[in-house]
């Protein structure tokens, strides 16, 4: 699914990860690493937010040639999101559903899943961490991704929301969907069967 | 969708750069009486030449405009507008053309005034250039916003950070503000220069109907360190800020603030020099020098004000304009250049020396 040929990654001249040629398979994936080790420069990178050195390739097609077809099938939820504070939830996931074609009934089916309707007519100031969590992770689960990328999903959320990103990520993986999870949580990533597990050492990404 | 684009987009921009507008509303419709303005027009479209100021100046804010969204998707809160790259083409681009028109409102509203006189005056080639150009402007606009969308990560800008160290001696720290600048700013330095020149000279083409020219010279120094007000942000925040090393040398406090003193003074260079010359036989002497010490000491409170507040661009900004404005009124008052010229000089360098110490540098972190 994703090929990454001569990936490097530098801040300020520093190298934070690379690799130089790694296949990474279709299915449920996990990135483990420690704080800071480049997991969601990772993410960032393949879901085609920030620049990097060498290329990323998903079916074959690059990133770097062509970020309109590859961005198109993938959404990514940041670790710590943020949106503008005069926004209400409501308002950007309507216009997140809107744009990638999603239909009202789905959408509201997630909104209910995570329960956001009691909060999302609410400008986004005033959500806590995890109320911006849920409006990211909803955002992520809308249209029809070949890839999903979760940064960190389970940070910031209450358990029972936990349980039910579980359940959401084991019905995604049974319907045929690639969804790449960075975390350095263990207790309930245990609960999800991954297919492949990926980790960073010494900068540099590879199996385990 | 068009409205949360407008909430976000648009509004943004008119809210970071209001005090920059309503300087050159002011400006323009405070300063200059509508006989002016219309001569101002009437010059501008008699001959084509004489367009390229109009298409400078749009051509300016087009830039600014571009920079700032490049900021404003950056931004990991509006990163979801980039979601737009799952509309059809067409439907994209014509969704963006919307935003654009709206951004660039105030241009197109000179625009089509520059085309109304210029058809009313008989100079139909100037009014159809005027009209090719917005077109242009606004489908170059159009399709390089489009780009962002599809590839919102993509830098400006190399980093040329080594350069700097291989200077040494006492002065390394005002050759490393001045490369760092030249090089790694250059683009941003180089748009400082050129509205800079273009504030100088539209005040330079006013002189002849302007009685009163120790004031207008005053105003129009004043609105030259407008343009350059961004420098001492640059300064404070991609080069002081990561020169911590320097509170361990054996720099004296007063010795870094001559440095930062003698950088606004270099890069500043080719104003001053430009208005020596033209303004030398017009003005005294040494008020022109004393205007021209208050501005820059105007730049370096600046710096300074940074070290006590250490605020974002957009709040800098809008702090500039608030002291710019308070002194235009100074000098329209025509109250003493003089004692401006002590209160600035002296407080930049007591908020300097105070609050050199005070200030704890943050650090971002890059990777997580």
């Amino acid at each position: 699914m994703l090929f990454l040929k001569n990936y490097s990654k530098e801040y300020n001249g520093k190298l934070v990860l690379k690799a130089e040629s790694l296949q990474i398979p279709e299915g449920l994936i996990w990135i483990r690493g420690v704080n800071g080790s480049g997991k969601s420069t990772l993410l960032k990178s393949i879901a085609g937010i920030i620049p990097f050195q060498g290329d990323i390739r998903l079916n074959g097609i690059s990133l770097k040639k062509d970020p309109l077809a590859i961005r198109r099938k993938i959404t990514y939820a940041e670790a710590e999101p943020f949106y503008p504070e005069m926004l209400t939830g409501r308002e950007i996931i309507e216009f997140v559903a809107s744009v990638r074609g999603e239909s009202d009934a789905k959408t509201w089916e997630l909104i209910h899943f995570f329960g956001v309707d009691v909060f999302f007519r609410q400008a986004c100031g005033g959500y806590s961490t995890g109320m911006l969590k849920k409006v990211a992770l909803i955002l992520a689960f809308l249209g029809d991704p070949d890839l999903i990328l979760l940064d960190e999903p389970f940070a910031f959320i209450d358990q029972e929301t936990e349980e039910k990103l579980s359940d959401i990520i084991k019905t995604l993986k049974n319907k045929g969907k690639s969804l790449l999870i960075t975390s350095h949580h263990e207790i309930p990533m245990e609960n999800l069967s991954f297919d492949w597990v990926f980790g960073i050492r010494d900068n540099q990404l590879i199996r385990i | 969708m068009s409205r949360l684009i407008f909430k976000t987009w648009v509004w943004g921009f008119y809210r970071t750069y209001a005090g920059f507008l309503f300087i050159l509303f002011l400006l323009f419709f405070g300063f200059l009486k509508g006989e002016e303005q219309l001569a101002i027009a009437q010059f501008l479209v008699a001959d084509i030449k004489n367009l390229i100021y109009p298409a400078l100046a749009v051509g300016l804010y087009g830039i600014l405009l571009s920079f700032y969204s490049h900021h404003f998707l950056n931004n990991p809160k509006n990163r979801f507008l980039c979601d737009l790259i799952y509309l059809p083409g067409f439907q994209r681009l014509k969704f963006l053309l919307k935003g654009i028109h709206w951004l660039l409102f105030p241009a197109t509203l000179y625009g089509i005034f520059l085309f109304l006189v210029a058809l009313f005056t008989g100079s139909p080639m100037s009014a159809f250039l005027v009209f090719i150009f917005f077109i242009i402007l606004k489908i170059t606009m159009t399709l390089y916003f489009d780009r962002l969308i599809i590839r919102p990560g993509e830098t400006v800008y190399g980093y040329a950070w080594s350069l700097s160290y291989s200077l040494g001696g006492k002065w390394s720290f005002t050759g490393f503000l001045i490369k760092h600048l030249i090089l790694d700013r250059s683009l941003p330095l180089i748009l400082t220069k050129l509205l800079s020149f273009l504030n100088i000279y539209v005040f330079s083409i006013l002189i002849p109907t302007v009685d009163y020219l120790d004031r207008f010279l005053g105003i129009a120094l004043f609105v030259a360190v407008l343009s350059n007000s961004l420098l001492p942000y640059e300064i404070f925040h991609f080069s002081f800020r990561r020169m911590t090393f320097l509170r361990n040398l054996p720099l004296r406090r007063s010795f870094i603030y001559l440095q930062i003193w003698v950088t606004t003074l270099i890069l500043l260079l080719p104003e001053i020099i430009y208005i020596y010359r033209n303004f030398m036989k017009l003005i005294n002497p040494i008020i022109l020098t004393i205007d021209l010490v208050a501005a820059l000491s105007l730049l370096v409170f600046l710096f300074s004000f940074q070290l006590i507040f250490n605020i974002d661009q957009r709040r800098f900004i809008n702090t500039v304009f608030g002291i710019l404005i308070c002194i235009v009124f100074y000098l329209l008052f025509d109250l003493p250049v003089t004692i401006l010229f002590i209160v600035l000089l002296s407080s930049s360098f007591f908020f300097f020396y105070s609050y050199f110490y005070h200030y704890e540098p943050e650090y971002e972190s890059q990777a997580d």
